[in-house]
């Protein structure tokens, strides 16, 4: 997945991991990222999502191209209020939002970005 | 002409099989609409199936029952499933009367499908029933229980046209042993036959449903004389009095604590 134009995340290019249930589309697919991205809404370590259409907001009528546009909106727009990386909420809801674009921009470069050689 | 003319219904046919999947496919499982059904306050359409495994999805995760249920699409409150509508009439399903049909019978055997068997194999001789080439026999009770199963495993009332597939296959199956005396795996084959037979329709639970189809059948027994003798085995106690005994057992525990603690 592209990183969307106009964020911290542009010109990187994320990977993620879907785990699709026997029941789905009853139940979510589990989704998580696989690269390291900095964002508070994701999991530094582990890449689990705070999303609610993954979990109790789901609907069986959401597809799996619908689930990553969700995804890409997400990068965008993050939800600081509820944070899985406190670091990335704390730096947005104290309002720096130089900082977080910067350390965002960074883990960009090292974690989604081809090496240059 | 009989032939041309049948062949261009069949190619009209055709035209509209592979038209209607793209210009309107049922939102949750995203095939051609199977059973229309429509919710009564926002008209969005579904397979009747596929909206009422979502109902019972929903309804699971509250207690009681909600008396309606948001659209998946459209997230709008609606109270019944209109389906079946065939010019004037229609039949209307109420989110809230759902599964009226599942007794405690078939909750209990859905609980049984998430534990494990135990011994039960032994208790009901199963190696004898391939080895005396039991399966021969007809079931009196093979429709019945079949009925109650698939019912408690996809949570659907009417499940005949997949008891009728089932018992369809074992026919096939003794069919065909009655006829090859001395076959070796014949227990791979009865669980190879059925397993295909059920996967369509209950996916992932196929494997422990051929499972405990051969456990019944190898039981010989009737439905309630299996259940009993299942519930004696996994001593499957009802919920409510496993909480009654544990409220009353802390008193009993105490008691000998204090006892305990005196003699020594």
């Amino acid at each position: 997945m592209q990183g969307p134009s106009e964020t911290p995340y542009e010109g990187g290019v994320f990977q993620l991991a879907f785990a699709v249930p026997e029941q789905y589309p009853l139940q979510p697919p589990q989704v998580r990222f696989l690269t390291k991205i900095f964002h508070p809404n994701v999991h530094f370590k582990t890449g689990e999502i705070c999303l609610d259409i993954l979990k109790n907001a789901w609907s069986p009528a959401w597809t799996l191209q619908s689930v990553c546009r969700a995804i890409i909106a997400l990068m965008a727009h993050p939800e600081p209020d509820s944070p899985l990386n406190c670091d990335s909420g704390n730096l947005l809801r104290s309002g720096d939002i130089r900082g977080f674009q910067s350390m965002a921009k960074m883990y960009t470069r090292l974690a989604a970005m081809p090496k240059k050689r | 002409m009989d032939r041309h003319d049948r062949s261009l219904i069949e190619q009209s046919g055709n035209n509209e099989e592979q038209l209607s999947p793209n210009s309107n496919p049922c939102p949750i499982c995203l095939g051609p609409i199977k059973c229309e059904a429509y919710l009564d306050q926002c008209f969005h359409n579904f397979c009747y199936n596929c909206i009422l495994q979502w109902i019972n999805v929903v309804s699971r995760k509250c207690m009681p029952r909600p008396s309606s249920v948001k659209c998946p699409l459209c997230k709008a409150d609606n109270f019944s499933v209109i389906h079946g509508y065939n010019r004037g009439s229609f039949q209307r399903h109420y989110i809230n009367e759902d599964c009226i049909f599942l007794s405690e019978a078939h909750k209990y055997r859905s609980q049984c499908y998430s534990t494990e068997t135990g011994t039960l194999g032994d208790k009901f001789d199963v190696l004898r029933f391939w080895k005396l080439r039991k399966y021969l026999h007809p079931n009196r009770w093979l429709h019945d229980w079949l009925r109650r199963e698939l019912q408690a495993l996809t949570l659907e009332e009417d499940v005949e046209v997949i008891v009728h597939h089932i018992v369809g296959s074992i026919d096939i199956f003794r069919n065909r042993q009655k006829h090859s005396v001395g076959a070796v795996d014949v227990k791979e084959q009865f669980i190879s036959l059925i397993s295909e037979a059920a996967r369509p329709f209950i996916a992932g639970r196929t494997e422990r449903f051929v499972n405990e189809l051969e456990l019944f059948l190898a039981s010989g027994l009737t439905i309630d004389a299996f259940d009993k003798v299942y519930m004696q085995q996994l001593s499957c106690v009802p919920e409510e009095t496993v909480e009654g005994e544990a409220s009353e057992h802390p008193h009993h525990d105490r008691h000998l604590y204090v006892f305990d603690n005196d003699s020594e």
